[in-house]
């Protein structure tokens, strides 16, 4: 394989490009020291079967359902040029709205395969494509939405993979063990989120992802959103400061 | 094409207000785009990285009845429009969402004194409307402070020292508050404090008496310096500008053979006030 740079190596999950701006892909195992009685030898013996990891940031284009749908057991192939995995599970996804900025997106994927070598490399990045902007793009949902200074949107997720004795990466299924959605908004117009009560069947939030012009390219909408938590912060050189977080299970 | 558009065919506007006597304005404006790198690709294309701020600044003969002093602390909306066409058409250069940076007043000896405004705007900014068909100006009568009007008090003991310049800037902070989705339109900075209050004073030095910099900071006895401007010997001031509790954050010494061939001293003087009513009394000459 030739050298990997930036400008030749594309980043793909499951066959479709991404605009990234930066990945990696790793796979680790660990090891324990072992003694043994009447042995000077000390011997290295794996503790834990081989676990790969995924990660990547990319700039949003649409409002990535086909990267947001995969919750639960939905198995996720991918590469950084052409080293690759298969049977990767995403564990958090996470989107970062600001004022002035271009909208990124963060993916994480724990995968129970080798890396492949081999994997196909891709197509470049198309041009063209409309990119989601902080500049213009639209939270809402909540009655104190106003005078937003960042906006924060995550998928976590938990998995037990089973394996497959007498393999080292044979994993035969996985279960979910835990998942959530968090959101967390931030800005000077939420300070009247203090008087929350905390009740009632959660609200609405949604995002709007629009072009630097105001073009709409997508929407992220939750629905039955709690509020965690919800907080005042005041300092010398800035006016007060909301911060609320709303979670959902699921 | 009417060739090059001289001075006369420009016209500023500030609130909706002609501002008349200036001298020179100038202005810029930056998408701050940076490229957008994708792996793969390289460069994919270029995007706003930033608030869009953009600059405006000028200069007018110093009036004593300046109408800009009523706009410093609020948003304003600019209108720098020139004649394109011979029959008054027009373009121009708009904001609609500046604050004021800074507010000065200089005046040297032999000169004419001078006021000098920038104002950093955030969103849109440039020929956002329609040009107006631009009419010749016409202005009331004003008061333009000359340097022989000029008299400062609180300044070392009495009135000595010869005073060759002088320069009071009111530099005004914000707190800024961008958010998500309003990149072209509106912002809510507010005014933040401490305002600072700057005054430069240059002096042909005669008995002046360098203090040292242990001094300044132990025992910096404040000066509650006072700059007034009175038409032809008047014995009402037409403008009066105070900079209270006023302590010397920086001096120099400057001696060269030229046209006077004398030591000249350069004190920089500064005070902070809390509030926008002590700026605007300090700026009318009212004690606080």
């Amino acid at each position: 394989m030739s050298d990997i740079t930036f400008q030749n190596a594309p980043i793909w999950i499951n066959g479709v490009t991404k605009l990234a701006s930066q990945a990696s892909i790793s796979e680790k195992t660990t090891f324990e020291r072992r003694e043994e009685l009447g042995l000077q030898s000390v011997k290295t013996v794996p503790t834990s079967r081989p676990l790969g990891s995924f990660s990547a940031t990319y700039y949003l284009s649409d409002d990535d359902s086909d990267i947001r749908g995969l919750t639960g057991i939905n198995f996720i192939s991918g590469a950084v040029g052409g080293y690759g995995f298969y049977s990767g599970l995403m564990t958090t996804y996470s989107i970062n709205v600001e004022p002035n900025a271009v909208i990124q997106a963060s993916l994480a994927i724990d995968f129970y395969s080798k890396i492949n070598r081999e994997m196909a490399t891709g197509a470049s990045p198309t041009g063209g494509l409309d990119i989601a902007h902080g500049g213009a793009s639209i939270p809402s949902g909540l009655s104190f939405n106003t005078g937003m200074h960042s906006f924060s949107y995550e998928i976590s997720q938990a998995f037990t993979p089973f394996f497959q004795i007498g393999s080292v990466t044979g994993l035969i299924s996985a279960e979910r063990t835990d998942g959530s959605i968090t959101c967390s908004l931030n800005g000077s117009g939420l300070a009247d989120a203090l008087d929350s009560n905390f009740c009632g069947s959660g609200s609405g939030v949604n995002l709007s992802l629009r072009t630097v012009c105001g073009d709409e390219i997508g929407t992220i909408s939750e629905t039955g959103m709690q509020i965690a938590d919800c907080r005042l912060s005041l300092s010398a050189e800035n006016e007060a400061v909301g911060t609320i977080n709303l979670i959902k299970y699921f | 094409m009417n060739g090059r558009i001289l001075y006369n065919a420009e016209r500023l506007f500030i609130n909706g207000v002609e501002m008349s006597g200036v001298q020179g304005a100038s202005s810029s404006l930056d998408t701050q785009k940076a490229p957008l790198l994708v792996a793969g690709t390289g460069f994919y294309c270029q995007q706003p990285s930033g608030p869009l701020s953009n600059q405006f600044s000028f200069d007018r003969v110093f009036l004593a009845n300046d109408p800009y002093t009523g706009f410093l602390f609020g948003e304003v909306t600019g209108y720098f429009g020139y004649e394109t066409g011979s029959n008054g058409e027009s373009q121009q250069v708009e904001f609609h969402h500046g604050r004021t940076q800074t507010y000065s007043i200089k005046c040297s000896v032999g000169q004419v004194a001078t006021t000098s405004v920038s104002i950093e705007n955030y969103g849109d900014f440039g020929a956002t409307g329609t040009g107006i068909i631009l009419s010749e100006a016409t202005y009331p009568e004003v008061y333009i402070g000359k340097s022989s009007d000029l008299r400062i008090s609180g300044f070392s003991e009495g009135e000595s020292n010869r005073v060759s310049s002088v320069e009071w800037t009111m530099t005004i902070p914000y707190t800024s508050n961008q958010t998500i989705g309003t990149m072209f339109g509106p912002d809510s900075r507010r005014v933040s404090t401490p305002i600072t209050i700057d005054t430069s004073i240059s002096i042909d030095a005669d008995d002046f008496r360098q203090e040292s910099l242990q001094s300044l900071i132990c025992d910096p006895s404040p000066k509650n310096l006072k700059f007034s401007f009175f038409d032809c010997g008047e014995v009402s001031a037409e403008r009066t500008f105070n900079s209270p509790r006023s302590e010397l954050k920086s001096s120099s010494f400057r001696s060269e053979i030229g046209s006077n061939g004398n030591l000249i001293f350069d004190l920089s003087f500064r005070t902070f006030v809390n509030t926008t009513g002590e700026a605007m009394a300090c700026l009318n000459g009212v004690g606080i």
